[in-house]
């Protein structure tokens, strides 16, 4: 089957994300994120960002450039990836500071007020808005429908009653759920091979 | 002006050297194990294409080590690139009319 130029674009873009390891660290760092916020260890909330890149990194040069290869992007997507890229250390940056100011804030005071709603739907809210943005940027359809996931979390905790590092928990769910079926789909779809 | 057998690039012509320049118009560079996954030749097929497309000067192949494993990246010369637009420009100059 012939490919378009289009397509061979859309191709090489996809080799960033097909493996789903940015989805299982994304996944991993939400879940625990939100669960080191929950047991007041906002100090550990804050690194594991910053540790999960750096996983990351060694991950996708273990396991998937082994498989996938290695492309360097043309400008125009190179340009489309590092934003994405840019995004996503935004989302990260925001939460860690967002989860300190929470925790030097005393959050006890605003659970009780008017204000409540918004602080226990922001940070998934804030986490939503910027995964669509890396979706469009990545073009990777899967991370809308992450960002669709992270709206409903911020719904739900707030009809619940709950604080918004129990939103984050469970905005990271799906991440991890969908990042591990696609490395799972990727690892039988790409044996190892040598260059 | 109708458009002579000569005027269309044979080198690039052939279905999978042409699926092949079109992966590598699309990007900088790539290596061996992408070029395979993407264009789905065997190894040897592969191999075979990209000497033509050396000999014909349209690609670079740059052979290194990465650690222990061989790595073999390859991408399109400015010749190649200007190969592979006129050739764009031809085929669908051919095809409009």
């Amino acid at each position: 089957m012939m490919t378009t130029l289009k397509q061979a674009e859309h191709f090489a873009a996809q080799t960033m994300t097909e493996d789903g390891l940015i989805d299982i660290f994304a996944g991993i760092g939400l879940i625990s994120i939100g669960y080191f916020w929950l047991i007041d260890n906002s100090a550990v909330s804050a690194i594991m960002p910053f540790a999960l890149i750096s996983l990351w990194r060694v991950a996708r040069k273990r396991i998937s450039e082994p498989r996938l290869g290695q492309v360097t992007l043309n400008r125009e997507n190179k340009a489309d990836i590092k934003t994405g890229r840019i995004i996503l250390l935004i989302i990260l940056l925001t939460l860690a500071v967002g989860i300190i100011a929470w925790a030097l804030g005393g959050a006890g005071d605003i659970l009780g007020t008017g204000y409540y709603p918004l602080f226990a739907a922001g940070p998934s809210m804030l986490i939503a808005t910027l995964t669509f943005f890396h979706a469009k940027h990545v073009k990777c359809p899967r991370f809308y429908g992450y960002a669709a996931w992270l709206l409903a979390a911020a719904g739900i905790v707030i009809w619940f009653g709950e604080g918004p590092a129990k939103a984050v928990m469970l905005g990271g769910i799906p991440f991890l759920v969908g990042g591990f079926w696609y490395f799972a789909k990727f690892l039988s779809n790409n044996p190892k091979s040598a260059s | 002006m109708a458009l002579g057998p000569n005027q269309v690039d044979k080198v690039i012509h052939e279905p999978a050297r042409l699926l092949l320049t079109t992966h590598l118009f699309a990007v900088v560079e790539a290596d061996f194990v992408y070029l395979r996954r993407a264009t789905g030749l065997t190894a040897g097929n592969l191999s075979t294409h990209l000497t033509k497309l050396e000999s014909a000067g349209y690609i670079k192949i740059t052979k290194a080590f990465e650690g222990k494993r061989p790595k073999t990246t390859v991408k399109l010369t400015p010749k190649g690139r200007k190969a592979f637009e006129a050739y764009r420009k031809n085929i669908l100059q051919v095809l409009k009319t």
